[in-house]
């Protein structure tokens, strides 16, 4: 039982740092109603950019900062490929991802697939976070359960950041801007007959969709302690997977409730996915069981309300 | 005063088997400011396009395009969306369904100016929203925060007039805007379109299907064919015509499409 309690402690804490890359897939998947394949590319961007800052000094916020920079960079150039070049919105993305795994191998020195972190990076200061939270770094108990300090402290910093996003982001999309950018995904027809710029729209969606997401791949890297150049591999299916779990619960919602729905869809595929890593280590398998769960959480409602009759292949996509 | 002006403007597709069709041909045409213009023709006539040209959504192949003495003709659709408001026949494409009714209307009460980082519903406006919406007596203020797409097709369809005209546009382009709708919304919609018309002026071009609409609006009636404008009456001629006539006039156009294509059927049967 403890076991279980401090495995979902765990997974709750990582799975914090996937939430702005879930919300990333959430808002170009929702609004522009496509997965955006240049998530996988600016993960891994955001990471690697983030590793050398701090490799070269700097603090982890302003590293973190970057890595989301370079996110939004990758995002904006998707959204050129698109709205300048006419280019297939899916093939664009393919194309910058692919550009960005050349960039992530020089970014990284010698062609070298990893590196680890060994100076300051998150995992020093959340050590030095659970010393004037807690006065240990090892463990505490909670209900009986030890859990590491460094860890708890982190979840508890993380939490904090993470609603001051989910704050943000609601209140964005509350703004003019942020309506006339649901209006051009949704119904570009309908937007530009009030005066929306479709194109620069559709450009900033995918601008900050990638930004959030640069802003996990800093994270994760710097929780792990390590740069892979592969880590980004597959993130828009874990993207759409938890943007799924978050639907399951808050389809008929405004807005802003199925962003907060996309938030804990993030949650509670990490939850899932570290009570499965109880019964052995299946780590191989995250990537095939992710990609079983979205195709079936695409398909199990076409096939509920299908009832034999043949579904309209178009809906699967939105 | 001219609002708007089409000097020779012409548009052409190519079909499935690449032969280019021309959807307009050479067309021009001057609209005074205020005027009421009704456009009748049958299906591929050009009515459409003809619409589609104006509010900028696809470019002419030839000729300009000048509202109030402005070229317009290279100007993108969301620069000329400040002066042209529209209403197409699908109710769904004119609003976002995934968005609540206030919020369709809070994005078109900025038309014309930039979308910023403000919130777009404040106090004053949402009062506005439901004074406007009330005056319809149709209970849309009852539904302000509920999705667009929980709404009929004739409640879309005032949302989207609504939309259209809350800063009077120079000019309103009406796309058959009643014919995807039941008789009862179809009605509620013109009477709505015949209000917000009487409240000013305003220059309006709208497509019809119904003969019977075509006769009882506007002062000026174009008839269009394969692209041209065949018949153009206003003044006491348009206030004389009778659906009977026009219909007759149609059907003329369309016998001589059908004599066409006789002759073609008989030429290929003779030479090929």
């Amino acid at each position: 039982m403890t076991e279980i309690l401090a495995q979902t402690i765990n997974s709750v804490a990582r799975g914090l740092f996937l939430v702005p890359m879930v919300l990333g897939v959430f808002i170009s998947y929702r609004i522009l109603r496509f997965p955006d394949v240049t998530v996988d590319g600016a993960f891994y961007l955001g990471g690697t950019l983030s590793a050398v800052m701090i490799i070269h000094g700097f603090d982890p916020v302003s590293a973190t900062l970057f890595g989301m920079v370079g996110g939004a960079a990758a995002g904006l150039c998707t959204g050129i490929l698109i709205t300048r070049f006419g280019i297939q919105r899916i093939l664009a993305g393919i194309l910058v991802t692919m550009a960005l795994y050349s960039i992530n191998f020089y970014i990284l020195g010698q062609g070298a697939y990893s590196f680890t972190l060994d100076d300051v990076y998150l995992k020093t200061w959340a050590r030095e976070l659970a010393m004037t939270l807690f006065g240990t770094d090892r463990q505490v108990y909670v209900m009986g359960t030890g859990l590491s300090a460094p860890m708890l402290s982190m979840l508890y910093v993380s939490l904090a950041v993470i609603l001051v996003l989910l704050t943000v982001l609601i209140l964005f999309f509350r703004t003019r801007f942020g309506l006339a950018m649901r209006a051009g995904g949704e119904n570009p027809s309908a937007a530009r007959t009030v005066g929306a710029n479709v194109s620069t729209l559709t450009v900033t969606t995918l601008l900050l969709a990638n930004a959030l997401t640069g802003l996990s791949g800093a994270l994760y890297a710097q929780d792990l302690g390590t740069v892979e150049t592969a880590a980004g591999l597959g993130q828009i299916v874990v993207g759409l997977a938890c943007v799924l779990i978050g639907d399951a619960f808050f389809q008929r919602r405004s807005f802003s409730t199925r962003l907060i729905g996309a938030a804990l869809g993030a949650l509670i595929y990490k939850v899932i996915l570290g009570l499965i890593m109880l019964l052995g280590d299946i780590h191989a398998m995250t990537k095939l069981l992710t990609a079983a769960f979205v195709f079936l959480a695409l398909m199990l409602p076409i096939w509920l309300r299908g009832h034999g009759k043949r579904a309209d292949k178009s809906e699967v996509a939105v | 005063m001219t609002a708007l002006e089409l000097q020779d403007v012409c548009k052409s597709y190519h079909n499935a088997n690449g032969v280019p069709m021309q959807a307009v041909c050479s067309i021009s045409l001057s609209i005074q400011r205020g005027a009421f213009v009704i456009i009748v023709g049958s299906n591929g006539s050009g009515k459409t396009t003809l619409l589609n040209l104006i509010a900028g959504s696809e470019q002419p192949d030839g000729g300009r395009i000048l509202l109030d003495g402005k070229d317009i003709t290279d100007l993108a659709e969301h620069r000329r969306a400040a002066d042209i408001g529209r209403v197409f026949q699908d109710p769904f494409r004119g609003t976002v369904a995934g968005m609540s009714v206030e919020e369709n209307l809070a994005l078109a009460a900025r038309r014309g100016q930039r979308f910023d980082l403000g919130f777009a519903l404040d106090g004053k406006l949402r009062e506005e929203i439901h004074e406007r919406l009330a005056s319809l007596h149709i209970g849309l203020e009852q539904r302000l925060r509920q999705p667009m797409a929980t709404l009929s097709g004739g409640q879309r369809q005032v949302v989207t007039m609504l939309m259209a005209t809350w800063h009077r546009p120079r000019l309103l382009l009406l796309d058959e805007h009643t014919a995807a709708l039941d008789p009862q919304n179809a009605e509620l919609v013109l009477s709505l379109t015949g209000r917000i018309l009487s409240q000013g002026e305003m220059t309006v071009i709208m497509v019809t299907h119904s003969m019977k609409q075509a006769v009882h609006f506007g002062e000026r009636l174009l008839m269009m064919h394969r692209g041209r404008i065949t018949l153009d009456i206003s003044g006491t001629e348009k206030l004389r015509a009778q659906p009977v006539e026009l219909e007759k006039h149609f059907e003329e156009l369309r016998r001589e499409e059908l004599l066409d294509e006789s002759v073609a059927q008989l030429l290929r049967e003779q030479y090929i």
